[in-house]
């Protein structure tokens, strides 16, 4: 005979180890089982999007690193220089796109090792947190060098870039990828046959194709689940036109497809940068754009691949000094939707493994 | 600031009954050892003793808020590894003695923050770590929803700028955390509280 | 077991920041004039984004004098456009980063604090530097 049990509400944040952030869930609990998991959102909500309007868009390269998604700072800045740059018709010069393209997928790489290494510590592995901060710091000190920042570096401006690449960085940078490819495959031994990781991330948290396409999840979480979306290859960007690299899909749609997924994606990243550096050309870094520089009257929509997924900004002018509107299409907020249809039917100790998989940052869901 | 917490049965049966505290005793040594002649100089010795102790145990609460919280993570991670100065971060306000407010706090976060800061068990330190939590930072002006300072949420003891700081800058701040705590004359500051109480 | 050990032992031994990082802010001392560069144009105080430049001068023409140079470095997002858009390059980034203090408004560094943060004397006012003002 089935025991009856009422449903438990249980309430998981905002201050707990594993949430990655200021989120709290609402979850509902029949025994052990998940029944429904509510997100509560906005406790980071830093009203970014209405202090722009405010800064002018020069201003605004400085405010993006920060108010967006703080982990992918130099993604940030490349999708509103885009928007920027659509909206004036503006031109950044050659060698200010590849350089872009360079520093984003370092950027991509920093973001992925940090998701690895708080996701792993979420499940009870120290050794890969780390030993990915070891290989992040690396990547911050090549940004450091470049920028002068580590986390925040307002280095891309409207055309261009700020300053050159400091001499002899592009070998540093080349042996830093020498020694980070073989580090991957070192995380690869540690947790892809390890047992306990396997049984806790193997077949969990699964959803379907057509359900990330109606959450509209992008990113990592769409092409674990098969949908082989990437902006990079869709409407290429900067020059990603000109880069061989694939785009990994997978098709079980569980938290082990998404930990494969953005294995893969370390690798091609490590692939782009190498091109990048090889066929970087010489000349002007930056088109010259006044420090009170006015767009002209209409709107413009850019959308990039984040870490997370779709990233895009919409800025509309009416012509002055400072955007009259600016949305930002956030993915994780997206992603965090897929959430709720990932949780029901598993185990309450799954929670920390599935939320943990989508790899959400909170500042990039409440902006 | 209302949580949704009910008390339990137990809470609301009327005044518990008047308890002598287990220190009491110790509170009166105390204060009669530092009005003896030469006791002070016995008092100030065994008090280095234990804020020695005390600094060097700083358990902080893993709280993270925004961007500073990455360079937090990374302050315990390998290369600037914070245990060596004993700090061993903790999941739970009730074991922790420090809180890091680790970026911007919103309006929807402060009381949240406030009661954290409630659950953590005296003596309690706060460092306020970069520019958003010291005064909202970059988001200062033409802002809603940012709290302008955790300071007037919570007392802050230590003020680490930066945006976000280094990970050696929030170390710094701990060294200069511990050297307040060396200071303190936390015996008699805890025999005055015990005394008044009683 | 043999490769070489990541930790850096902070306080007794440190890292060599690049000379590009954004640090604090300092108004260097010119050594041919013993003053500071600054010919006050107001241009840094206009591009901050955070606002937490104050620039105030008095007399007219060539004998205009600095009067007021606050800088609150707590408001400060170190974004470095203050040193981009400087003429004169009388605004400089520091690469020292220690500055914690116990009190907030020792955070507002005015004009002898940032002439004294100059490169010439490095440690802005650090523990190295002798505590607490």
């Amino acid at each position: 005979m089935a025991l009856r049990t009422e449903e438990l509400m249980l309430n998981m944040g905002p201050q707990h180890p594993s949430t990655h952030g200021v989120l709290r869930l609402i979850v509902t609990l029949d025994g052990e089982n998940i029944v429904d998991v509510q997100p509560d959102i906005g406790y980071l909500h830093s009203s970014v999007e209405k202090m722009m309007e405010h800064r002018t868009y020069v201003q605004n390269v400085a405010l993006v690193d920060r108010g967006m998604d703080y982990l992918i700072a130099l993604n940030n800045e490349e999708v509103y220089c885009l928007a920027v740059e659509r909206l004036a018709g503006i031109q950044p010069p050659e060698r200010a796109r590849y350089i872009r393209v360079i520093f984003s997928e370092l950027n991509r790489i920093a973001s992925h090792l940090v998701w690895l290494g708080t996701w792993a510590i979420d499940l009870g592995a120290t050794t890969v947190f780390l030993w990915c901060f070891r290989e992040r710091e690396m990547i911050l000190d090549l940004f450091e060098k470049v920028t002068g920042g580590r986390l925040h570096h307002v280095y891309f401006r409207i055309g261009g870039v700020y300053a050159d690449l400091p001499e002899g960085w592009v070998e540093e940078c080349g042996a830093f990828l020498d020694y980070f490819l073989p580090r991957v495959d070192e995380y690869d031994k540690l947790l892809t046959e390890n047992p306990i990781f396997l049984a806790r991330t193997r077949g969990v948290g699964k959803i379907s194709r057509a359900d990330v396409i109606a959450m509209g999840a992008s990113g990592p979480v769409g092409r674990a689940s098969g949908v082989a979306y990437d902006v990079r290859k869709a409407a290429p960007y900067e020059v990603y036109d000109r880069m061989e690299f694939e785009v990994p899909v997978l098709e079980e749609g569980d938290c082990f497809a998404r930990y494969l997924v953005r294995l893969a994606e370390m690798r091609q990243a490590v692939r782009i940068i190498r091109q990048a550096l090889r066929d970087l050309p010489g000349g002007e870094i930056r088109t010259r754009v006044p420090m009170t520089m006015k767009a002209p009257r209409g709107e413009a929509y850019v959308h990039t691949e984040s870490p997370r997924g779709d990233l895009g900004i919409h800025i509309v002018s009416d012509g002055a000094e400072t955007p009259y509107r600016v949305k930002i299409r956030a993915p994780s907020f997206s992603n965090l939707y897929a959430l709720t249809e990932m949780m029901k039917g598993w185990k309450v100790a799954d929670v920390i493994a599935i939320l943990g998989s989508i790899d959400i940052v909170l500042s990039d869901v409440d902006r | 600031m209302s949580t949704g917490f009910v008390a339990g049965p137990g809470s609301t049966g009327g005044e518990p009954p008047p308890r002598r505290s287990q220190i009491a005793p110790i509170a009166e040594a105390v204060a009669i050892l530092d009005n003896i002649p030469g006791g002070g100089l016995i008092l100030t010795t065994v008090e280095a003793a234990l804020n020695w102790g005390r600094a060097s145990s700083i358990w902080p609460l893993t709280f993270g808020l925004a961007c500073c919280a990455i360079e937090m993570m990374a302050a315990y991670a390998s290369r600037f590894d914070l245990d060596r100065m004993g700090a061993i971060p903790r999941a739970t306000p009730r074991q922790a003695d420090l809180i890091i407010v680790a970026g911007r706090a919103t309006i929807k976060i402060a009381p949240i923050v406030r009661r954290l800061w409630e659950q953590m068990a005296e003596p309690k330190y706060v460092i306020s770590m970069g520019s958003c939590a010291t005064c909202g930072g970059p988001f200062y002006y033409d802002n809603y929803s940012i709290l302008k300072g955790i300071d007037q949420v919570i007392p802050v003891d230590v003020y680490v700028p930066g945006c976000p700081p280094r990970p050696e800058a929030l170390i710094e701040g701990i060294l200069k955390l511990q050297e307040q705590i060396k200071r303190e004359p936390i015996l008699r500051q805890q025999a005055a509280a015990v005394l008044r109480g009683a | 077991m043999l490769r070489r050990k990541v930790t850096v032992k902070y306080p007794l031994e440190r890292l060599d920041v690049s000379n590009r990082f954004h640090g604090l802010l300092a108004l260097p001392i010119d050594p041919e004039t013993g003053i500071d560069r600054c010919i006050i144009c107001f241009q840094c105080e206009r591009i901050c984004p955070d606002r937490c430049i104050h620039i105030e001068a008095e007399g007219k023409g060539k004998e205009r004098v600095l009067t007021r140079f606050d800088i609150e470095m707590d408001k400060c997002c170190y974004c470095g456009y203050c040193v981009e858009v400087c003429p004169t390059e009388a605004i400089v980034f520091v690469p020292h980063y220690e500055a914690s203090t116990y009190h907030r408004g020792r955070l507002l560094y005015d004009l002898q604090d940032l002439r004294r943060a100059a490169p010439k004397e490095p440690i802005a006012r650090g523990i190295v530097g002798g505590g607490p003002r």
